[in-house]
């Protein structure tokens, strides 16, 4: 058996005696109030749909992309035309 | 339920971001509070955490797993609380430090309805960093080995080692209360 075969069996022990021990820890929660507050504080960042300027910039660099390079080729076909 | 969760997000749904907060909030706050070892300071870095649930909640992919995610998120909040504690300890100097440092004692202690319990938490809180963050997220939250590797940017051996420390710390610190099978190694 390799080191790496003892170490994922041992890992596996391992996982399930912490797994057995976790059970018994105490368990804590925030307030409700505050996880009231917490979560309208978060869900205020939370955006509808994407801002407007998100959807335009990758358009319209697209668009000058696009012409640059059409105006580029039109340059090369009238050296060669 | 995860999954429409996941795409409630992706769509920007207030309703999918209350139910991932009180599906989760408690988890999460739980390995806060046992990683800062402070109420206060878990709470600040739940609401982080939760901050950019909300404003990143959009790009998420459809197949995103919630746990391994938000403990992704929470890890880096500590990792960057802990950062910034001791830079400005560095800068404190000589001054008294205005912010207590985090006690040994976890703040869970005081929830403790049984020996065995106290003994448990206080053993958790007795581990390194390092082995606890590793402990808490396979042990307590259920997390896999190799999601617990993905959410602290480890490789899968070096889970298996820190887990396999944990355990002998552990079981040095729980003595008679430690599983019978530890004893015997």
């Amino acid at each position: 058996m390799s080191r790496d075969d003892d170490l994922r069996d041992l890992a596996d022990d391992d996982v399930r005696a912490l797994r057995e021990l976790a059970g018994g820890l105490p368990i804590d929660d925030v307030a409700d109030a505050d996880a009231s507050r917490i979560a309208r504080e978060a869900r205020m960042h939370q955006t509808a749909a994407p801002p407007l300027a998100r959807v335009l910039e990758p358009i319209a660099v697209a668009l000058c992309a696009t012409s640059v390079m059409g105006w580029a080729l039109i340059k090369v076909l009238e050296v060669f035309s | 339920m995860e999954a429409t969760w996941v795409e409630g997000l992706r769509r920007g749904d207030p309703a999918a971001f209350d139910a991932v907060f009180a599906a989760y909030r408690k988890r999460v706050f739980g390995y806060l509070v046992r990683m800062t070892r402070r109420r206060d300071i878990a709470e600040d870095l739940l609401q982080e955490t939760f901050v950019m649930v909300a404003r990143h909640g959009r790009s998420l992919r459809a197949d995103t797993k919630l746990a391994a995610w938000l403990f992704t998120i929470a890890h880096r909040k500590f990792v960057s609380w802990t950062r910034a504690a001791a830079v400005r300890r560095q800068l404190a100097g000589d001054f008294p430090e205005r912010e207590p440092a985090a006690p040994d004692r976890s703040p869970l202690e005081a929830l403790a309805d049984s020996q065995v319990q106290l003994a448990l938490e206080r053993a958790f809180a007795q581990l390194p960093d390092t082995y606890r963050e590793v402990a808490l997220l396979v042990g307590v939250e259920g997390l896999a080995p190799a999601e617990a590797a993905e959410v602290l940017g480890l490789r899968g051996d070096a889970v298996r080692q820190r887990l396999a420390r944990a355990r002998a710390h552990l079981a040095t610190a729980l003595g008679e209360h430690a599983p019978a099978a530890w004893r015997t190694r």
